[in-house]
């Protein structure tokens, strides 16, 4: 069902995003990546997909800059026809205390992921209104619902993506397009590599799975949502987060 | 030039599978049955047929209104 569909993923070069448009390289979807920046792991990653058999593209774009962002999508739009599913994957983090967060940590974490999940969105729904059909899929964080000490600038930026989703679900519902929300838990990417040993140890013995999450978690999840399988699901948030929010 | 009005009208009329004749270029888009989004949709298609770019506002509630705004430009 996801062959030769054309998807979008921002932070597509690593993480959850690799793994994300790895599985929809392996069904055959054609993908348009963003990357924020140029460098030799996003141009090996990409390379690796690419040899997967099916058309992959790479775009750099800082989501944060609205203008930049209208015009890789114009770029998308022109080298691909049209797009069926975008998601918006890319996301970073400065943790801190509330009082030693600096501004620029606190304007660059909402720029990126709360802005940017908008400007991308933005710059793609009138291709879908066109075409009658759409599916966004927008990844938040399990923190985005339950907040955590040290990340109130991530925590908001990610909470605020599920109003965005809810919001946007009920815009273009009629329109046959769905917007959802996944919100993963502790995954064992880069992002939480940098995680002490014994935190690692602490966080795992408080989650009922007793263990942390694969990037494949996440994005298994986001090719049944991507799918007509879950074609009755919208407006919904639903948490890969080893039982750590229930 | 061409007719704006008219292609509005016609635009309208197949999006609602209705006679042009049965839409009024008077009447609100709300009660010709047209909702924001239908609007958003509509507008779009017109500004690629008339090659133009429209800025909705809440001002523009007609047809009259709407291809005003158009033969502006």
């Amino acid at each position: 069902m996801l062959k030769d569909k054309v998807v979008v993923i921002t932070g597509g070069t690593r993480g959850i995003g690799y793994e994300i448009a790895r599985k929809f390289a392996q069904n055959g979807s054609k993908l348009g990546i963003i990357a924020s920046r140029m460098s030799e792991q996003a141009i090996k990653n990409v390379d690796e997909l690419q040899k997967m058999g099916t058309e992959v593209r790479l775009y750099i774009c800082d989501i944060k800059d609205s203008e930049q962002v209208e015009t890789e999508a114009k770029r998308i739009l022109d080298d691909f026809g049209n797009i069926d599913i975008l998601i918006n994957n890319a996301g970073i983090t400065r943790d801190n205390l509330l009082p030693s967060l600096g501004i620029a940590e606190i304007d660059e974490v909402i720029d990126v992921n709360l802005k940017g999940t908008i400007y991308v969105t933005r710059a793609f729904i009138k291709n879908f209104v066109r075409q009658r059909h759409g599916n966004i899929i927008n990844i938040s964080s399990v923190v985005g619902m339950m907040g955590n000490k040290g990340q109130t600038n991530y925590a908001a930026s990610k909470a605020g993506i599920i109003g965005f989703s809810k919001s946007v679900a009920k815009e273009y519902g009629r329109k046959n397009i769905r917007c959802n929300a996944i919100a993963p838990g502790y995954i064992a990417t880069e992002m939480t590599g940098a995680l002490t040993g014994d935190m690692v140890e602490n966080i795992k013995q408080s989650l009922p799975l007793g263990m942390l999450g694969e990037p494949s978690d996440v994005a298994n999840l986001a090719l049944f949502l991507a799918d007509d399988c879950s074609k009755y699901i919208t407006g919904e948030v639903i948490k890969v987060d080893g039982g750590m929010y229930v | 030039m061409k007719d704006v009005k008219g292609t509005i009208i016609r635009i309208i009329a197949e999006y609602l599978d209705k006679e042009e004749s049965e839409i009024s270029a008077e009447s609100t888009f709300q009660e010709i049955g047209l909702d924001s989004l239908d609007i958003m949709e509509l507008v779009m298609q017109m500004e690629e047929e008339l090659d133009c770019k429209v800025e909705l506002s809440q001002e523009i509630t007609t047809i009259d209104k709407l291809a005003e705004l158009i033969e502006e430009q």
